[in-house]
């Protein structure tokens, strides 16, 4: 008898993601997730069409499943599901949720919520139990089942009243919940939320709301050629139900917290000892939060600020074409945080050695989407990013990305190190440097920097300041 | 109490090399001529021997044609820290191909329009026709001594430095060499246009800033011309026997765009070149603008 091969996490993953195409419980061959770009052919004579090919040894990953996958192996990852009625919204995230949380299926059903207008609080968090209640005057709170499932699906969350999506919001941002003053921990695991594009049954989510969404995936109708594979799982209405293609196989059981440990110590690739992922996400962040109409003083020059006459209705600024001008508001610090992890886990699940750019950049559209707000200069630009709010943030990581080179480039970015390196070392080959010398680098340092004229210089000129007033008013640190 | 960052480090990678010099440079306010007069914030110190300052001028025709000054590579593009950074999101392949003749590799199969997008994608762009004669105007003045032509960091370039790269680009030898100039012909309304100076839309198309009907020129096929004798929108405008160049005229097919290229048995300016066209020997060089 052979040996079998033991199977590492990260192929046990991959295993299953397999078997769920493999046995026709998500089939959608419209991949649109590239961890490197393909090749572009362009159709109907340039029109501005084009048809993806794979090189050799590529992958490639359709939206839906990567993000339901990825979210179900993080600790209370939270993904919005959004599409047409009828295109398999919900049963993806059933799906997921069961293969890679190792939830039954039939527990993940009973406890899924099913949005409504009169949806209550009590059929969400919790009820007191009524025979003690009745009888002693007691109140015990019993949390209900979609509490304490591992994977949470509230269908048709865009149904739901503001009152109820409040609680929801509180459930996605910290696992907890309140119940009759009794604070309640919901069981670790994934929460989807599924929405239908808006009708007239639908409440609007407010920005707040889809900020709480680590990701977002917009489920297209499978094309027709995945019809066929789809049909041959059986029809469920006609031939009964899918134990068989429901099995996980016995040598591809999961252990989460190893999976987790994995992703978290997933290297990030580095150059002069800048992590380099990290770095392009947080100049995505420093680019869209700055805001010439919320302040002509930058310490509140941001979005966050502009709550009277933002981008769409201030007046033309210095800017007019820098990246900032493309959205109406900045990205939350929450957001900042779930970039890395998720690029992180993208990189696991490719097989990659470590996380790069390269990696963040293929999945940020599915981290923004939902939580961008596009200005009417956008919209002008390309009226598709009114629908395909995807595109837009493609385009907008282009522009970022386009700063970002040019700053590679630039005399600004060594003038910026230069004055960092001296306030942090505080010395100049060698020998110590007076506060006199360390002012004269720094301002001048300043002066260099400003002769930019782009936004990306402001935040230089900004953060060498900080650092050197943070030296000042603590010289011993 | 003081609750400020301890991060005074860089928020984007720095090559840490050369930054005690930047530090002695600000502390001394010696700061190499640079800026104010011939240099450009746009590139590093380190590679500002890599480009030539082509000067600013005005060409006249029925209109005014003008550019301020520009900094041009003396090398075609090859591949670089930058390019690394950004080729993954390009949609294209780009690997360096061919080499000049003093070894400096670059990068070729590469067709018209990937051409343009990789100059933009790096902040730079690709010189028009009229700028690609004006610099091989300059580069044949300077190399026989007529012009003082500078680097970007304003040191004046040698002669055997400009007669080296006008001969990359014109002398007739092998091997095959050629480059992709931002102009393209187009139709319309019945008339001949030249399209140039392309930018990209949102959806990642060229798009021409100028777009005209073509000024008088010569309607000629593998003719000689001379470089002092071009329109202003870059199109020769006399047959000269004694020329430095041969030269193609555009043709009204809606499927012509400009390149030089050069070997054994030519060197000619060709207006008719197919724009999906490519070939290892055939890349394109960078122009950035002089802040």
């Amino acid at each position: 008898m052979t040996e079998e091969k033991k199977l590492t996490n990260q192929e046990k993953v991959r295993a299953l993601y397999d078997v769920i195409g493999n046995r026709g419980l998500y089939v959608n061959t419209n991949m649109d997730v590239f961890p490197e770009a393909p090749e572009t052919i362009a159709l109907a004579g340039g029109s501005g069409y084009g048809i993806n090919l794979l090189k050799p040894g590529q992958r490639a990953y359709a939206s839906p499943l990567l993000f339901a996958t990825l979210t179900s192996l993080l600790n209370h990852g939270t993904m919005l599901i959004t599409g047409a009625p009828g295109i398999g919204k919900t049963t993806g995230a059933e799906f997921a949720g069961h293969f890679f949380t190792g939830t039954p299926l039939e527990e993940i059903l009973a406890s899924e919520i099913q949005g409504h207008p009169q949806l209550t609080e009590e059929k969400i968090v919790a009820s007191f139990d009524i025979g003690k209640l009745v009888k002693d005057g007691e109140k015990v709170v019993i949390p209900n089942r979609f509490l304490q499932c591992p994977v949470k699906i509230l269908d048709e969350g865009n149904r739901n009243p503001p009152d109820v999506l409040s609680i929801m919001m509180r459930l996605a941002d910290t696992g907890k919940a309140v119940y009759g003053g009794q604070l309640l921990q919901a069981t670790q695991g994934p929460l989807f939320v599924t929405a239908n594009y808006a009708d007239e049954g639908t409440f609007q989510f407010t920005p707040p709301f889809l900020d709480r969404f680590d990701v977002a995936v917009m489920v297209t109708s499978p094309p027709a050629w995945d019809l066929r594979k789809i049909r041959s799982r059986g029809d469920e209405k006609l031939n009964g139900g899918l134990e068989t293609a429901l099995k996980i196989p016995a040598h591809l059981q999961l252990d989460f917290d190893a999976i987790r440990k994995e992703i978290k110590d997933i290297p990030q690739s580095e150059e002069y000892g800048v992590p380099q992922m990290t770095a392009f996400a947080d100049f995505m962040y420093g680019t869209l939060r700055f805001s010439e109409a919320a302040s002509s003083d930058l310490s509140r020059a941001t979005k966050g600020n502009a709550w009277r006459v933002n981008q769409d209705n201030a007046p033309p600024g210095h800017f007019n074409d820098a990246p900032s001008t493309y959205t109406v508001n900045e990205l939350s610090v929450r957001t900042a945080m779930a970039m890395p992890r998720y690029a992180r886990a993208f990189a696991w699940l490719n097989g990659d050695k470590e996380v790069t750019p390269d990696h963040l950049k293929a999945i940020m559209p599915y981290l923004l989407w939902h939580k961008i707000i596009p200005t009417q200069k956008a919209l002008a630009e390309d009226p598709h990013f009114a629908n395909d709010r995807i595109a837009l943030v493609r385009d907008l990581v282009q522009r970022v990305e386009t700063d970002y080179t040019e700053l590679n480039g630039s005399d600004a970015l060594r003038n910026y190190a230069t004055a960092l390196q001296i306030i942090r070392t505080r010395e100049l080959g060698g020998k110590p440097l007076s506060q006199d010398k360390i002012r004269t680098i720094t301002g001048r340092a300043i002066e260099e920097i400003g002769k930019v004229d782009k936004a990306y210089a402001l935040n230089l000129a900004q953060h060498v300041a900080a650092e050197y007033n943070a030296k000042v008013l603590n010289p011993n640190e | 109490m003081n609750n400020q960052t301890n991060n005074s480090r860089p928020l984007i990678p720095v090559n840490p090399k050369g930054l005690e010099e930047i530090a002695k440079a600000l502390l001394e306010r010696v700061e190499e001529k640079k800026g104010e007069e011939l240099g450009s914030v746009d590139i590093p110190d380190s590679e500002k021997e890599n480009y030539m300052i082509l000067e600013g001028r005005e060409h006249n025709g029925t209109k005014k044609y003008e550019y301020g000054d520009l900094f041009v590579s003396l090398h075609r593009v090859g591949i670089s820290p930058s390019i690394e950074r950004i080729k993954s999101s390009l949609g294209f392949a780009l690997a360096n191909t061919a080499q000049e003749q003093d070894g400096t590799h670059y990068i070729g199969n590469i067709n018209w329009s990937e051409a343009l997008k990789l100059n933009l994608r790096l902040g730079g762009k690709t010189l028009n026709l009229r700028q690609g004669i004006d610099f091989l105007a300059d580069l044949k003045d300077g190399a026989e001594s007529r012009k003082i032509l500078h680097y970007a960091s304003g040191r004046v370039i040698p002669n055997h430095v400009l007669q080296r790269v006008f001969n990359e680009i014109v002398e007739v030898r092998n091997p095959y060499r050629a480059e992709w100039f931002d102009a393209d012909f187009k139709v319309v309304n019945g008339v001949l246009h030249i399209n140039y100076d392309h930018q990209l839309n949102v959806k990642g198309v060229l798009v021409p800033r100028f777009s005209e009907p073509l000024e008088a020129y010569l309607d000629g096929q593998g003719v000689k011309v001379s470089l002092s004798e071009f329109n202003r929108q870059g199109l020769a405008t006399k047959k000269n026997d004694r020329g430095e160049i041969l030269y193609w005229r555009p043709l009204p097919d809606n499927k012509s765009v400009a390149r030089f290229v050069a070997d054994s048995g030519r060197a000619l300016l060709s207006c008719v070149w197919d724009p999906s066209d490519r070939n290892a020997g055939l890349g394109v060089r960078q122009v950035r603008k002089k802040n």
